[in-house]
């Protein structure tokens, strides 16, 4: 029975599957040794650097969700809170009363608020924000570039690979730690 | 037959995720996906009416040090403050000093003597026509942003965009007084500056012009800093400025005319001296888009000179001989 | 070179930032006089913060579970339940994304990227069902991937695939496998990600033409099971040679198999082997072993050589190197003020010569990339025909480890060790 032919085969059959779940035992733990040298505790999320953002209107059409999870975030600290305020109103308006019509938001996301003479605030209502970045162009070009894009993690669903990002023509969304997710325009003295 | 049926469905199936993926795929990345549906549009108020523009572009200086910040002309010498770097060329481009001073340069400015002043953020750094430091004045308050230098007589003004407010210094570059704006005629606002563009000059009467950029509007004060009169009205249109705070920077010429340069719709113009436009200087196209305002200084033979701060050059504009 | 392309342009943002943040970052806001509070800005953590490690714990029970009930338990119910979790969990709750077949790409961009490092969970994510596989067979396929889970649950009326176009279309696994790798390690796309048929399904949000995608392989999979396990799927060529050699695999029957044939057609994924009755070794099949030998690295070159000549084609997903080819093919376009990638280009202030030089250095990636790619889709291709020259003497109705994904199907139907079953044979006896 022990020197049977069949026995023999299946002997050396045992040992060659053997061999070749150890050598691919061997490749896995390669490639993940190699990957854990490098890995990190952190996870990432992607990120919009304001000052490489062009205003391309990318991230409005091309996030995998609809409305998309890039929103308009404002930098109240650099804010001018002006009366013309280049991100809120249509260039060439006369009144500054805010009709629809005046309103440079396609979706009138932007809330104006008398704080004192000749003072506004702007605040951005995210749900009806859409990312198109209309008001930060305006207001980068006629302000103080105090309304500036960022991906909101309560929304993003952190894709592995950033629709946005493959197809943004500057190169402006990145991989961010996980600790650090937001690219804040301004100092802030955080509450 | 049911089965038929069956094998039809799979192969139409398996060549439409076929075609889908490599439709897709083939498509490449940069497409017809062109056009930005969000575009901010302006240019219809970018454009300006050639009969309007009465200056031409005569030369260009370009410049071999980074980051121009300001500009300012003297008998044929131009003065531009860097960041890091002051340069003083004469006017065939040679150069006669290039020092590097530890900055933010925020102003540079020719006294009638033909001083240099240089603003430096919170100090003012006096150095003779030959670039040796002469003196330096300081502790002008902790938020001090001084964006502009202008003189009368013994008294040198600072435009300081940090606190709000003009100062006065006597030639010891001691504080006299300074004023805020709040004198107004009507309303009670001050110096509304939503960004750091804050201009002030002399002009050739002696008297001092401030702009309060953020009301869009070119105010002239007395000593005690009441204002006398004012122009400028807000619009889109060619005749007025817009945005949060323009004009950025003035230059007053001889016949008390003022030259505007301004953000956003960057576009330099000259106004008479009561305020109504006169011409065009150069027009938004004449700009790289998204362009910072440029500084401008204006020589005593009606030359304008422009710091074109994005592409790094002097531009010399000179009015067109009818 | 994107890397180096990234850290340029970091470093001149950085510079761009120090000279622009004291006109814009410092400048003080107005003073205002009222009791006006200035807020701050709101950010709202990720999403998942904390829930990765919860997910990798998981994972790992689901496998443990559906290792035990493959191989322990034999419960094909077990198995069908717990894929209905993987997919309500990881397909539907956790919209798709942290996912095993998607995470060949952060571990190949890891290896290749310097500024990127895998996570360590993505990485857990990635290596566990391997191991798994090469123990237990695919569990992971069984009940632990939401894609599979997704296509299990609709297969209605399997139709068998005969083994020749099985062969065939078997191949664009390690097609999609060699392409994924190749555009991760030139950090160009991840495509395996972006061509995800499920992903819009399990986010209730995709674009049109994903959905129909999405949509056409669900009706693919009611009358061909799994379709993209089966012929697409690219982690599925690593599981498969993980588990051909796995020590413990399930097995149809629980001790001897009496050759019913009830488990032949059980299987939708036509991964049950015959008993093949011992072929007589002769001359023409040792020949035909030896040519299969000898034609393997004619192979390997051959394929190697059409991927290095496919390099230009391949390429073009790279923006980089498309918008390059779009400026030279197309320079009419500097003037066309609407079109966004070249007018950004433009205003970027980089020379064309900067952005060939770009292009140049990704091509000679896809290039060599193209070399190892088509080699290895040559020696894929010669080590398949190199199995159908090899027979192996089978008494039994055995599963096909590679390609079993340990459904459990064949378990329900095998009649051994049910008690009825066992009440006849005994009487037979």
């Amino acid at each position: 029975m022990e020197k049977s032919p069949e026995n023999k085969a299946n002997k050396r059959r045992e040992f060659i599957r053997s061999t070749a779940r150890l050598t691919l035992a061997i490749g896995i733990g390669g490639v993940s040794g190699l990957a854990l040298s490098k890995s990190t505790k952190e996870e990432w999320v992607w990120q919009i650097d304001p000052f490489e953002c062009t205003q391309c209107g990318r991230c409005a059409e091309e996030c995998v969700l609809t409305p998309s999870a890039v929103k308009c975030v404002h930098a109240f600290d650099l804010c001018g809170y002006c009366d013309l305020c280049g991100g809120y109103f249509k260039p060439g308006v006369i009144d500054l009363h805010t009709g629809a019509e005046n309103q440079l938001c396609p979706t009138a996301a932007i809330k104006r608020d008398f704080i004192e003479e000749p003072f506004f605030e702007y605040t951005i209502d995210e749900d009806l924000c859409i990312g198109c970045g209309k008001c930060v162009k305006g207001c980068s070009a006629f302000g103080n570039g105090s309304l500036h894009l960022q991906i909101r993690h309560d929304l993003c669903l952190n894709c592995n690979q950033c629709t946005i990002a493959r197809l943004c023509p500057s190169d402006a969304i990145t991989r961010a730690p996980a600790s650090k997710p937001y690219n804040f325009k301004g100092d802030f003295t955080k509450s | 037959m049911k089965k038929i049926f069956i094998y039809i469905i799979v192969v139409v199936l398996g060549l439409l995720i076929l075609v889908i993926i490599l439709g897709d795929f083939m498509s490449g990345e940069i497409k017809d996906k062109a056009n930005n549906p969000y575009a901010y549009e302006f240019d219809e108020f970018k454009a300006v009416d050639p009969s309007m523009i009465k200056f031409k572009e005569a030369r260009r200086i370009g410049l071999n040090i980074e980051g121009p910040k300001a500009i300012d002309v003297k008998n044929d010498l131009i003065a531009i403050a860097y960041k890091d770097h002051l340069q003083v060329i004469d006017s065939s481009g040679l150069e006669r000093i290039n020092m590097p001073i530890k900055g933010p340069l925020t102003a540079v400015s020719f006294s009638p003597e033909g001083a240099l002043y240089l603003a430096c953020q919170n100090y003012v750094l006096v150095l003779s026509p030959e670039g040796k430091t002469i003196d330096r004045w300081e502790d002008f308050g902790e938020k001090t942003l001084i964006t502009a230098i202008a003189f009368k007589d013994t008294v040198t003004f600072l435009a300081d965009a940090g606190n709000r407010q003009v100062i006065r210094l006597n030639t010891k570059g001691e504080i006299l007084d300074s004023f805020d704006g709040t004198g107004r005629l009507d309303g009670n606002y001050g110096f509304i500056l939503p960004s750091p563009y804050f201009d002030l000059e002399v002009d050739p009467d002696n008297q001092l012009w401030v702009v309060n950029s953020g009301l869009l509007k070119v105010e002239n004060y007395t000593d005690d800093g009441a204002v006398r009169a004012f122009w400028g009205k807000p619009s889109f249109e060619i005749e007025g400025f817009t945005g949060c705070c323009n004009p950025a920077h003035i230059a007053i010429m001889e016949d008390g005319s003022f030259v505007t340069s301004e953000k956003g719709l960057t576009r330099i113009k000259v106004y008479k001296p009561s305020g109504e436009l006169d011409c065009v200087v150069a027009a938004p196209d004449d700009f790289e888009g998204d362009s910072e305002p440029a500084d401008i200084a204006v020589d005593e033979n009606g030359k304008i000179y422009v710091l074109d701060i994005t592409s790094g050059k002097i531009r010399i504009f000179e009015r067109n001989i009818i | 070179m994107k890397n180096n392309r990234i850290a340029i342009i970091t470093f001149f943002s950085g510079l761009l930032i120090s000279v622009v943040s004291f006109a814009q970052q410092r400048f003080p806001r107005p003073d205002f006089e009222s009791d006006y509070l200035v807020p701050s800005p709101l950010a709202p953590e990720p999403r998942w913060a904390s829930m990765e490690i919860l997910d990798v714990v998981i994972l790992l029970i689901v496998l443990v579970l559906t290792s035990w009930l493959a191989i322990k338990k034999r419960s094909r119910r077990g198995i069908l339940y717990l894929s209905v979790f993987a997919l309500i969990y990881f397909g539907f709750y956790r919209n798709g994304c942290i996912c095993s077949i998607g995470g060949i790409q952060n571990v190949t961009l890891t290896l290749f990227n310097p500024a990127y490092a895998i996570s360590l969970t993505a990485l857990l994510f990635f290596v566990l069902p391997l191991i798994f596989a090469l123990f237990m067979g695919r569990v992971f396929c069984a009940s632990a991937c939401p894609l599979g889970a997704i296509q299990e649950l609709v297969i209605l009326k399997p139709i068998s695939i005969p083994s020749p176009v099985r062969k065939v279309l078997g191949l664009i696994p390690y097609l999609y496998l060699g392409l994924s790798i190749l555009y991760a390690a030139t950090n160009t796309d991840f495509i395996i990600c972006r061509y995800d048929p499920f992903i819009g399904i399990f986010r209730m949000d995709a674009s049109f033409e994903m959905l129909i995608l999405g949509g056409s392989f669900l009706l693919l999979g009611m009358f061909v099971a799994r379709p993209y396990c089966r012929f697409l799927c690219p982690y599925g060529v690593l599981l498969n040679w993980m588990s051909s050699f796995s020590k413990w695999h399930l097995s149809i029957t629980p001790s001897e198999c009496v050759d019913c044939k009830l488990c032949a057609h059980s299987c939708p994924v036509d991964a049950i082997n015959k008993p093949v009755i011992e072929p007589v070794s002769n001359r023409k099949d040792i020949n035909k072993f030896i040519l299969s030998i000898l034609i393997l690295p004619v192979l390997v070159l051959i394929g190697g050589y059409i991927g290095s000549k496919s390099h230009i084609y391949l390429s073009r997903a790279n923006t980089t190197v498309s918008l390059a080819e779009l400026m030279i093919t197309q320079p009419e376009l500097k003037n066309d003020p609407d079109h966004i990638d070249v007018q950004t280009f433009l205003a970027s202030g980089k020379t064309m010569e900067t952005l060939l030089e770009e292009a140049a250095v990704i091509r000679s990636q896809f290039y060599y990339g193209g070399w190892i790619l088509g080699g290895f889709l040559g020696l894929a291709f010669g080590l398949i025909f190199m199995g159908k020259t090899i027979y192996r003497n089978r008494k039994d109705y055995e599963p096909d480890k590679g390609n079993c994904v340990s459904c459990g199907r064949c378990m329900d139907y095998c009649p051994v060790g049910k008690p009825d079953f066992d009440e006849i044979m005994k009487q037979i006896k």
